[in-house]
């Protein structure tokens, strides 16, 4: 049953911090996304756990034994690449039965298994092919297969949809969730995509320059997120700065431009700076002048997404808040220039402190 | 007066017909993308237009000029690849500089110029760094700010976005739109990604081995796809087989699997017997009761959950319907707040005008919506 | 008022230098001018490098012929063929063994030491092989090192000497070719095997290595190339033994062109389909991947094993291959002291041709080189950029590669025969010319390796934005690939300096450095060993402040 801890893991490239002292745990059978820009220090992190490479500081377990020095090929992990790494001059099937092969077991033996797991990923008919003849999807398939063919029952995945196509990659993470679920697999998965993470994972942990930030459920850092860094990084936010006017049983009142806006945040004091943050999905825009208390601006530009309309509305003080109306909603008869107003639900205003290094460089994605 | 033509173009490489007699047309100053799938001929048709390939047949017009003959130097169409392909032992500047100077333009103005142009991408601070030492994002600017220095009127960009990572992509997708439509370029932009298609461009040609299936608006794309690859490649769908029922000019009746009976609006190919319901996941909702659902505008059938993902904005189901078949739903979060568990007995309920009726393809409908 | 007037003076100094490029440039852009200067190149290699030897043999063959009419000759002739290939086969065999766990060393273990190692592995590659060839007879020899021990030589000129010294020049190759290989080689799918439970030794033995195996094959061809080629040391060492170049050698000096004919035309054409085989057959060589020995691979794979094999690779390295190939320098230097020097720097006797034939070296040396980059060149791109199309530019890959599959000897010989039936060439050119057809690949190769590095989308968009093509080779291609363009150039000098298998063949009157050295060593011109120990010594010095160059070029490259 692997259940991994990971505590106080850090690593140093020269003067460049990959690693900073992170804490992690892992449940068994649990499926985990670690999401975060490139150079946050996702990879490094699963490298160490494979033992690819060695952390300055810090332990790791697996089933509560220590595996610091235990070199890779006995941790029994199994490692999905990004770069698809089959072995080129095997075919399919001596690639899937390399792991118990080199373990010792007959190729007979071997052979049963490895037929299961071909089935399981609908690739038997390929077994004598080479990897090359195969499109890209299908061979992250074998290689999954090959990993879980070699008896781990822990699995990391190091972006493993990178070099797809993204219709390919859509299709093919829920077939490989499926998978390990029915397999009853730990997963460790590796990605940059949002998304993809929130939408296969148990838990997602956000990492940002060697640290992890936050994590959670993907409902729960979607709706909720704690820092604004993991509100930006898991789908789009407008953010706009205010001030605390009032706190009430519900939550707390921020003043916005003109406007006020009731959230349900009791952590502020009054007076406070803040920065606020709505999601465009969950703000509704209707055209017209509208009460008192909503944000009211001009439409600059109108794009058709497909499941949404997406509107740019520029506000007083010269920014800009987007706004995305789902079309199944219904169409709203607004064109480019109308003044409309802007309301939110209390639930979806989420209010931060500003952040020391400036709005700005929290923002960065890069 | 369109500025960039395409008449019947036909390329090969060996036995592979890359590009398969394709005309079409861009106007000046528009923003068009070209989608498809790996090897459905988007980057050969982007050479094309830059004159690093030949055509085997055909013309290729800008201006009204015909280019055949004319080499990639002076089409004043540039090429910017997926890698950005910033010239490593250049400076920024000298990189951003390097168009002018080839063209004869003398040292100074040149340097001008390429300084202005980095401005305008504010990273005119980062006019002595080499290119691998900046972010991927600012090589994309520096690769554009190169291509414009020029002065170039076409500009074509081979998944520009795609060495980026996902959050960044649609962040800067939109900063790339507006810099294309405040220089006054016409913009080429090559992607398998449909949803970068549908939100920056004008028009979308979407490609698929060596043939444009669809050239329209993103609107017209996503909402009158002309034939059932172009439904399953840009956005998802769900396809359902059925037989037609009763044939009638307004409202129509097929039966799905199981004699299920749906009521549909669209009559462009009912007369075929045997047809495809498309109806896009988006369109399909979810009640959690049948008084919920006003059964005279909708049709309704019973499901059960089999799945639920989180995406973010939307909320996706996977149902099973009551006569077999599987759909999938995308539920704004906003409405739902919480995915539906697995197991729940829902309706599933849609609009008759929503579904898009197609004749049953030859080949098969998984061959015909083979993405490979 | 007067440094205005320079300064006006210079700026309009490179406004003509402008203007020169710019007309250049346009000129480039025209279909029929750059189709003209990819003819001239290809029409140059086949004139001066290709046809020639193919025409002096067809000249020869009623010559060659002679030989079948002398049991003896034939015999031997035969024999010198066979013990060629022989030799060739099994030194490269034994140079990959040692080479690859060298390599690994270089690469894989800490890079202080790796980094030394690499050096001292090039020191056979640059050691002009006649001065190779001489410091391991003395170093095996009654002389010696080991005679220090046994009172006695340890090994005397004849086969034993010649694998020896065979090993220790091929060697270089196969480590250079392998370290290349290893550094550029992405260590993902060892680490793969790993994580799928492969001890690091059946991970590499497994995935490595087949993954690999086109450059094992390559460096073997290299390897056997070089060995079939090699003439000056084995003359030096081969004592009573004769393979092909070193009968083709006795023959010349003995004037039988039978011999000297057959001998060279059937190692040519043997080279040839040796070639052919080597390189149709080898990647099909099923190495034994499929079984696996756990235990025992675990055991191979453990740190003890590990250094107990890199000890073994080092003491090879550094006693068979390292201290021979030095040991000239101690008599050099005692002769610095007993008064050769003096002799040499006041050109008495022997001296004087010494220099001269030193002068004669360098100055091909050059021209050939300056030449070679400029007509190699245009073919280094064609051959890079498939301008020819695929099938084509394979030929032509393939024709290029001929001068170094051939055994020098034996072109030298056909060439020898060619220019001399028309007559026209004064010896000097014959001479350059021989040199220029053996060194002509390596700078080809070299540049058109460099250039194919260079992606071609850079070229692509640079075109796009507007630049010809003389502006993309100027401001692109040859920025990116100027360090392998000085390493192109300084290989082909030393290649050239060093050749003495066909500078031996052609030469009547004159004697290149090398030639002159084995005259020397051999006996044939006699001199003390004082002499000898100097004149070769000062040659390694020289030579080596070329290895210092290259060593410098590509260590900014990396």
């Amino acid at each position: 049953m692997p259940q991994v801890q990971i505590v106080g893991l850090t690593k140093r490239f020269g003067s460049i911090v990959a690693l900073e002292d992170v804490d992690l745990d892992i449940r068994d059978k649990e499926y985990l996304s670690i999401i975060g820009p490139s150079g946050c220090g996702k990879s490094t992190l699963i490298k160490c756990i494979a033992g690819i490479m060695a952390p300055d500081k810090g332990k790791i377990l697996v089933d509560d034994h220590a595996i610091g020095n235990v070199p890779i090929q006995h941790r029994r992990i199994g490692y999905v690449f990004q770069e698809i790494a089959l072995f080129p001059h095997m075919r399919i099937i001596e690639n899937v039965s390399y792991g118990p092969r080199v373990q010792g077991q007959t190729e007979l033996s071997a052979k049963a298994l490895v037929n299961e797991l071909l089935n399981l990923i609908k690739l038997s008919d390929r077994v004598n092919s080479l990897p090359m003849e195969l499109s890209g999807g299908a061979q992250q398939k074998v290689a999954v297969a090959r990993a879980l063919a070699s008896g781990s029952a822990l699995l990391l995945f190091d972006e493993p949809f990178g070099a797809l196509d993204s219709k390919v990659r859509a299709d093919l993470r829920y077939e490989i969730r499926k998978m390990t679920t029915d397999l009853g697999l730990t997963v460790l998965h590796v990605t940059h995509d949002q998304e993809e993470a929130m939408s296969i994972s148990d838990r997602v942990v956000v990492m940002k320059a060697g640290r992890v930030i936050e994590d959670g459920p993907p409902l729960q850092l979607y709706l909720h997120p704690k820092t604004i860094f993991t509100a930006n990084f898991l789908g789009e936010a407008n953010f706009l700065r205010g001030r605390v006017i009032q706190q009430t049983s519900t939550g707390a009142v921020v003043q916005v431009e003109d406007t006020h806006l009731q959230t349900t945040d009791k952590t502020r004091e009054v007076g406070q700076e803040v920065i606020v943050a709505i999601r465009p999905e969950f703000i509704s825009v209707a055209r017209g002048q509208g009460d008192k208390n909503c944000l009211r601006g001009k439409v600059v530009e109108i794009r058709f997404m497909g499941q949404a309309v997406r509107y740019e509305v520029e506000i007083a003080g010269g920014r800009t808040i987007c706004v995305e109306h789902p079309t199944c909603f219904g169409e709203l008869e607004i064109e480019p220039l109308d003044e409309v107003t802007l309301t939110t639900a209390p639930q979806h205003v989420m209010a931060y402190s500003v952040p020391e290094q400036g709005l700005e460089k929290e923002l960065q994605l890069e | 007066m369109p500025s960039v033509k395409l008449v019947d173009i036909v390329k090969r490489f060996g036995a592979i017909t890359a590009i398969n007699r394709l005309s079409m047309e861009i106007a000046d100053k528009e923003y068009v993308c070209i989608l498809g799938p790996t090897g459905s001929g988007k980057t050969t048709l982007l050479r094309l237009f830059a004159g690093l390939t030949i055509p085997d047949e055909g013309e290729i017009y800008i201006d009204d000029k015909l280019v055949n003959k004319m080499p990639a130097e002076e089409r004043g169409a540039v090429y910017v690849p997926q890698q950005y392909a910033l010239f490593p032992h250049l400076t920024v500047l000298e990189n951003v500089a390097f168009g002018p100077l080839a063209r004869g333009v003398n040292e100074e103005e040149a340097l001008r110029t390429a300084r202005e142009m980095l401005e305008m991408m504010m990273l005119g601070h980062r006019a002595d760094s080499k290119p691998d030492e900046l972010s991927g994002g600012m090589q994309q600017r520096v690769a554009l700010a190169r291509g414009l220095a020029t002065k170039a009127k076409l500009l074509l960009l081979d998944e520009p976005l795609g060495a980026l990572d996902a959050r960044l992509r649609v962040e800067l997708r939109y900063k790339l739109r507006r810099l294309a439509e405040e220089s006054g370029v016409t913009t080429i932009h090559v992607t398998h990604d449909q949803a970068e298609a549908t939100a920056v461009s004008d028009r979308i040609a979407v490609l698929r081995e060596g043939r444009i299936r669809q050239y329209a608006t993103p609107f017209h794309v996503y909402m009158r796809p002309q034939s059932l690859f172009v439904a399953h490649f840009v956005g998802g769908a769900n396809f359902l087989q059925a037989v037609v029922a009763r044939r009638h000019l307004e409202e129509s009746v097929l039966e799905l699997h199981q004699g299920l009976k749906i009521t549909v609006r669209d009559t462009t190919h009912l007369s075929a017997e045997e047809v495809v319901v498309v109806i896009r996941e988006d369109r399909l909702n979810i009640a959690e009761s049948a008084d919920k659902v006003d059964s005279g505008s909708y049709n309704t059938i019973e499901g059960e959950i089999q799945s639920s993902r989180f995406l973010g904005s939307f909320v996706s189901h996977q149902i099973r319907l009551a006569n077999g078949d599987m759909v999938m739903s995308k539920t704004p979060t906003q409405r739902l707040e919480k995915p539906m568990p697995v197991g729940k007995k829902v309706i599933v309920y849609f609009k008759p005008s929503d579904a898009l009726v197609y004749s049953y393809p030859a080949i098969g409908l998984s061959r015909e919506l083979r993405v490979l | 008022m007067r440094g205005l007037r320079l300064e006006q003076g210079s700026r309009s100094d490179s406004r003509i230098v402008n203007r020169f490029l710019s007309i250049l440039d346009r000129l480039s852009a025209s279909r029929r001018v750059s189709n003209l200067v990819y003819a001239f190149s290809v029409t140059f290699f086949f004139a001066l490098v290709l046809l020639p030897p193919m025409f002096g043999i067809l000249l020869k063959l009623d010559r060659a012929a002679e030989v079948f009419r002398d049991p003896a000759l034939l015999g031997r002739s035969y024999s010198a063929i066979s013990w060629s290939f022989i030799l060739a086969f099994v030194v490269s065999a034994l140079d990959l063994m040692s080479g690859i766990p060298l390599a690994w060393l270089i690469v894989r273990s800490n890079p202080k030491w790796g980094s030394i190692v690499d050096t001292l592995a090039d020191i056979p590659f640059i050691i002009p092989t006649v001065a190779l060839g001489f410091s391991t007879l003395l170093f095996w020899g009654s002389e010696g090192v080991a005679s220090l021990f046994l009172g006695q030589a340890v090994l005397t000129p004849g086969l034993a000497l010649v694998v020896l010294l065979h090993f220790v020049f091929s060697l270089p190759v196969v480590v250079r070719v392998m370290v290349g290989e290893l550094s550029g080689y992405r260590e993902t799918f060892e680490i793969a095997a790993k994580t799928l439970g492969a001890e690091p030794f059946t991970a590499v033995r497994t995935v490595t290595l087949p993954i690999l195996r086109p450059s094992l094959v390559a460096s073997f061809l290299l390897s056997f190339a070089r060995s079939l080629s090699e003439t000056g040391a084995t003359i030096v060492v081969a004592g009573s033994f004769e393979n092909g170049p070193v009968l083709i050698k006795n023959a010349k000096d003995a004037g039988l062109e039978g011999p000297l004919s057959f001998v060279s035309f059937t190692l040519i054409a043997g080279s040839a389909i040796a070639f052919l085989l080597i390189k149709h057959f080898g990647p099909k060589l099923r190495l034994p991947i499929s079984r696996v020995w756990p235990e025992t691979e675990k055991r191979l794979s453990r740190p003890n094993a590990v250094l107990a094999r890199d000890l073994a690779s080092l003491s090879i390295f550094i006693f068979v291959v390292i201290a021979p190939s030095l040991f000239v320098a101690l008599p050099s230097l005692y002769a610095l002291f007993d008064g050769t020097f003096m002799e040499a720097l006041s050109s008495q006797g022997v001296w004087s041709t010494y220099w001269q034939s030193m002068m004669l070296s360098y100055v091909i040396g050059i021209i050939v080189t300056v030449t070679n980059m400029l007509i190699g060149m245009p073919m280094a791109v064609l051959i890079a950029r498939r301008r020819l199309g695929k099938a084509a530019t394979s030929m032509m890959d393939g024709l290029v590669n001929i001068p170094i599959v051939v055994p020098s000897v034996a072109l030298g010989v056909s060439l020898g025969s060619f220019w001399r039936a028309i007559g026209i060439l004064p010896e000097f050119w014959v001479l350059t010319i021989s040199h220029l057809t053996i060194t002509y690949t390596y700078f080809v190769r070299a540049m058109s390796a460099a250039i194919e590095s260079v992606p071609i989308y850079l070229e692509d968009t640079a075109r796009t934005l507007g630049a010809r093509p003389l502006t993309v080779f100027r401001r692109i291609i040859l920025p990116l690939t100027k360090y392998s363009l000085f390493a192109g150039a300084i290989l082909t000098f030393t290649r050239s300096v060093d050749e003495t298998g066909a500078a031996a063949a052609v030469s009547e009157k004159l004697k290149t450095l090398p030639v002159l050295l084995v005259d020397w060593v051999k006996g044939t011109v006699a001199v003390s060993r004082s002499t000898q120990s100097l004149g070769v010594g000062i040659l390694v010095a020289v030579s080596f402040i070329g290895l210092l160059a290259l060593r410098l070029v590509i260590r900014k490259r990396r």
